[in-house]
């Protein structure tokens, strides 16, 4: 049977149909093998699940949820974090090893044959080297950026995904 | 206020009101709790995710559309999201207690009761079963069954509140009747 009749079936069962379709479908069923046993086999499950019957919460959970929502139980606002030099050294550090690899990169590009034709070009006129060169690492940094962002996105939609189930 | 609608109440509860939510609870609290029960497994779990689903609803009712919102299709999407992440945090195995647990005396009281001792032990051993069958059930479809059958929603109402296609869900419901019909054959189905 496939799964045309069979949503046909759930439809009539649990009652999700129009007159005339359910008039139709009935007049199919009664026809059909296949359509009666899956109506039985929806009867059958529906009569056993049924004695599951519901049980009832302990009656002090409202009280619970007062508690969990009452202006007491909201946690105070949190305090902006102490001063700390931590991160401002930290940006002091990257900062000088930026730098100074900028630096000792232009050292060692300044030294390359292609730089002394590259020196009269207006760029680097406007520039200098080290201005090239920080515009350099800035491109190359912003490629590996966007190349990465793909990734880095299907990446956290995957574990987003992971975790909401 | 008692008679008030959800979209009512909703509305008083977005200004804090307690006496709103306190009717939207008892309105409520009975189908959720049962809902959580089923899907968790486990009692103590379904109590603490009652409590911490009617909490969400208190801190979310700002974001409850009261123009074209449905409060019992949100309350069960709240419900559902709050025991999947729940699950999924703890990592449990999506599996129920066993059957001596389910039979328990602790848990008596909380059950339909039935006059005969004989009776009651056989319908205890079945609910104990049923339990057990969707337990091994793909949380998934379990997730469907569990709203079609037990809450009575319909499939327009589960897509909405599982954000899943309607034909899928269909399809799901027919592997998981299918599963569950293999799972409880022992029961004579």
């Amino acid at each position: 049977m496939d799964h045309h009749n069979k949503n046909n079936i759930l439809a009539l069962f649990y009652q999700e149909t129009t007159g005339q379709n359910q008039q139709k479908f009935m007049q199919h069923i009664q026809q059909c093998e296949s359509c009666q046993e899956y109506l039985d086999t929806l009867k059958k499950t529906e009569s056993l699940l049924n004695e599951w019957t519901d049980e009832i919460p302990l009656t002090d959970s409202f009280d619970a949820i007062m508690q969990n929502i009452s202006p007491i139980a909201i946690r105070p606002k949190q305090l902006p974090p102490d001063f700390s030099f931590r991160p401002i050294i930290h940006i002091a550090f990257a900062l000088a090893f930026i730098v100074i690899s900028i630096y000792l990169a232009q050292t060692k590009i300044s030294l390359l044959p292609f730089w002394q034709s590259l020196k009269d070009w207006w760029l680097v006129q406007a520039f200098g080297g080290f201005g090239i060169v920080i515009i350099l690492f800035f491109c190359i940094g912003t490629f590996i950026t966007l190349a990465l962002t793909p990734i880095l996105f299907l990446k956290t939609r995957q574990f987003n995904n992971a975790i909401s189930y | 206020m008692k008679d008030h609608s959800d979209k009512a109440l909703m509305e008083l509860v977005v200004n804090r009101n307690t006496e709103a939510f306190k009717i939207l609870y008892h309105r409520y609290h009975i189908q959720i709790f049962n809902f959580i029960r089923r899907l968790a497994g486990r009692r103590e779990l379904a109590q603490d995710l009652l409590q911490e689903t009617f909490t969400r609803v208190w801190f979310a009712a700002h974001t409850f559309d009261l123009k074209r919102g449905n409060f019992k299709g949100w309350i069960y999407k709240i419900a559902l999201n709050t025991t999947r992440n729940e699950m999924s945090k703890k990592q449990y195995e999506y599996h129920y207690e066993d059957w001596s647990q389910i039979c328990g005396t602790n848990l008596e009281p909380y059950l339909a009761s039935t006059d005969q001792p004989d009776s009651k032990l056989f319908q205890s051993e079945l609910r104990a079963k049923i339990a057990e069958a969707l337990g091994k059930l793909n949380p998934l479809f379990r997730e469907i069954i569990l709203l079609k059958h037990y809450q009575q929603l319909k499939f327009r109402e589960i897509a909405e509140i599982t954000n899943t296609p309607e034909g899928t869900l269909k399809a799901r419901f027919h592997h998981g009747i299918a599963r569950l019909k293999e799972l409880l054959e022992p029961l004579e189905l």
